[in-house]
């Protein structure tokens, strides 16, 4: 990992327009599925990106390949604006960004031979022009990815959940990319099964130096194989850390309750924690709550400020934390260290 | 009255499909006491969750078959009872949270009516006596404004919101027993520590016994007393929780536990190889041989059960 920035988000927005019924449908207002993100991911790094159902993990995922339109804000990719690209341009950049998608069932065309799956890219992007040089490619890129290559020819039906996860991943590579978004990459996959495919992402990123915007609600998984972990929260990031500061020592109150909630397979730990139960449920991405948007639920929101005001992201013990009091909430479930 | 509500004995539901008879569960013996939260845990297609449903014989017949076994239920064995005698107990003795609250509840159909409909059934309670108690329930379970709610339509309720509805139903009558199938797995982790919470309050305060089946070790670690880990349709191994993580027996709850990414470590995950059997193609010695890294020639033969039945686990490494 360099310290050369590849992907720089600056306040990046997504809104999907809500229309009023009938034919001459006006706007009447916006899902602000990601409102005013930053993020920054260094060639190499693998970034956590973690959130619960319907913070706007998946959308901001889409947003970096620019598979949504955006609404505002900027993505630049190793020094090009990727708003600003159109046509060929951003056709060729797509070249180097690829994504992983969480379903393997819905993410293969079943009426392609897996062989033609993960060639595609190659013959999309004119890569290479030989069919048969293709499918030797699909091959050799099989069996990096644990497949048996004598398989080309099969079909993703004919597959298991874990073996299609890897086609998946093997289409992500094959046209070299400088970084790949992983959407959720092992939480359809059974419990035995996700660890192959996180180890064999992690040798991957290592082989190739590439970089990852790992998306996942579990932070567990999270932590096996990020360098920083980024936590979202109702289209925002409102911590961004190493693993150790967030899993370990979380300052925002929304980190420390999502870490605290996460079971840990050992009995003896479980009865020791304390954990922060959150009231009710994560607030609509609608009509988002005024100020900080996590204060309908926070145990220490405070009465001004925390409902008028939006936080920023600002450097609290060397992390970037989104919160107004961070310095002075301290550790919510009582540990003393 | 003796201290054992339920006791499955040999179990064995079978599915009759056209690429033969698929085995979903095939053996299965466990006890559940008073009070007692069991995990039941497992991959998707071990058999975890027709075990749960066979409890209320609720495996649909044909292509389901119960082809052996007895699961006593306070003395009485629910797989040769009666249907109408059944059908006295589903919900009122014994209930069932299902893990999907998005489909589980009738779309068309009024909160305050799905949970009275239980109760005006079995307590033979009037209509304002049933309101009455179905907002007690929804107040139990953590539902700002009962009053206010309980007469919304599912719709209307968010996933956590729903689940809770869930249980508030299943709850109505006070079962002694709880079966509960992945009722978290639907939920995002803040909203699965509340409604964990609530189970295990419930089994606390109220003596309900719980079967929890799931696939989360962490959620099992946190909530069970006794833990069932099966594989390919039979328990493979059975402790109390604390022994079970602490000193995992069988070689799969072994690799299981050092294949799950965990929050506290970082350490390398050392995954099973392959992939969890076909049950329409068991091998005739044990399910996991073909996985496991302690395989010897005797696993071409089904082992038998080592230990005490409570504390004990179906493998060769066993047999001293």
């Amino acid at each position: 990992m360099s310290d050369d920035v590849l992907l720089k988000v600056e306040g990046l927005k997504v809104h999907f327009p809500v229309l009023s019924k009938g034919f001459f449908a006006r706007q009447v207002g916006a899902v602000k599925a990601v409102d005013g993100l930053d993020l920054e991911v260094r060639r190499g790094e693998v970034v956590g990106l973690v959130g619960e159902s319907g913070c706007g993990k998946s959308t901001t995922g889409r947003a970096l390949l620019r598979l949504v339109p955006l609404t505002g804000g900027k993505v630049v990719f190793d020094g090009v604006d990727l708003g600003e690209l159109k046509g060929e341009e951003l056709r060729k950049m797509r070249r180097r960004v690829q994504i992983i998608f969480q379903d393997p069932y819905a993410s293969l065309n079943p009426r392609m031979t897996v062989g033609d799956i993960i060639a595609e890219p190659l013959a999309a992007h004119g890569l290479v022009k030989d069919a048969k040089e293709r499918q030797t490619r699909a091959q050799a890129l099989m069996e990096r990815c644990g497949l048996d290559p004598s398989f080309v020819r099969r079909y993703p039906h004919e597959f298991s959940g874990g073996q299609r996860q890897r086609i998946g991943i093997a289409r992500a590579l094959a046209s070299d990319p400088d970084f790949i978004v992983c959407d959720e990459p092992i939480s359809a996959l059974d419990v035995s099964i996700q660890a192959q495919i996180l180890n064999l992402l992690k040798e991957l990123a290592r082989e190739r130096n590439l970089s990852y915007v790992f998306i996942a609600h579990d932070l567990s998984a999270v932590r096996h194989i990020s360098d920083r972990i980024a936590v979202m929260y109702l289209g925002r990031i409102v911590e961004t850390g190493t693993f150790d500061q967030i899993c370990d020592d979380p300052k925002h109150p929304y980190t420390q309750a999502l870490v605290s909630a996460i079971p840990v397979p050992d009995p003896v730990i479980e009865r020791r924690r304390k954990r922060i139960v959150l009231q009710g449920d994560v607030p609509s991405p609608l009509n988002p709550p005024t100020g900080c948007t996590f204060h309908t639920r926070c145990p220490v929101a405070r009465e001004g400020k925390c409902q008028s005001e939006a936080p920023t992201l600002r450097t609290v013990n060397d992390r970037l934390v989104s919160c107004h009091f961070a310095e002075e909430i301290g550790d919510l479930t009582g540990r003393s260290e | 009255m003796s201290d054992v509500l339920l006791s499955v004995e040999d179990l064995q539901t079978h599915f009759h499909t056209e690429y033969g008879t698929v085995k979903a569960v095939n053996g299965v013996s466990f006890e559940v006491k008073r009070g007692e939260i069991m995990g039941l845990v497992g991959e998707s297609g071990s058999g975890k969750s027709v075990t749960n449903l066979s409890i209320l014989r609720l495996v649909p017949t044909p292509p389901g078959e119960y082809a052996g076994g007895r699961i006593m239920f306070d003395g009485q064995d629910l797989l040769t009872l009666p249907e109408h005698t059944l059908r006295s107990y589903r919900g009122n003795r014994i209930a069932m949270i299902f893990q999907d609250p998005m489909t589980s509840l009738t779309p068309y159909m009024r909160v305050s009516r799905q949970i009275t409909e239980v109760l005006e059934l079995h307590q033979k309670m009037t209509r304002t006596q049933a309101k009455k108690r179905a907002i007690e329930l929804l107040e139990m379970v953590g539902i700002p404004d009962p009053a206010g709610r309980v007469d919304s339509w599912p719709h209307e309720f968010s996933g956590g919101m729903r689940q809770r509805v869930m249980i508030a139903m299943a709850l109505a009558c006070r079962p002694e027993l709880l079966l509960a199938d992945e009722p978290t797995t639907a939920l995002d982790v803040t909203i699965q520590a509340q409604i964990l919470e609530l189970i295990r309050e419930l089994a606390r305060e109220h003596g309900t016994a719980v079967i929890m089946v799931t696939h989360d070790l962490g959620v099992v670690a946190g909530i069970a007393d006794h833990v069932s880990v099966m594989y390919g349709g039979r328990i493979v191994e059975r402790a109390p929780v604390e022994p079970l993580f602490a000193n995992p027996q069988h070689p799969y709850t072994k690799g299981l536990l050092a294949s799950v990414p965990r929050l506290d470590s970082r350490g390398e995950l050392t995954p099973i190889p392959g992939s969890p059997p076909d049950l329409s193609d068991l091998p005739p010695g044990c399910a996991f041989a073909p996985r496991c890294e302690a395989v010897m020639d005797k696993c071409a033969k089904q082992p038998g059960w080592y230990g005490e039945p409570t504390l004990g686990k179906r493998c060769w490494l066993g047999e001293a």
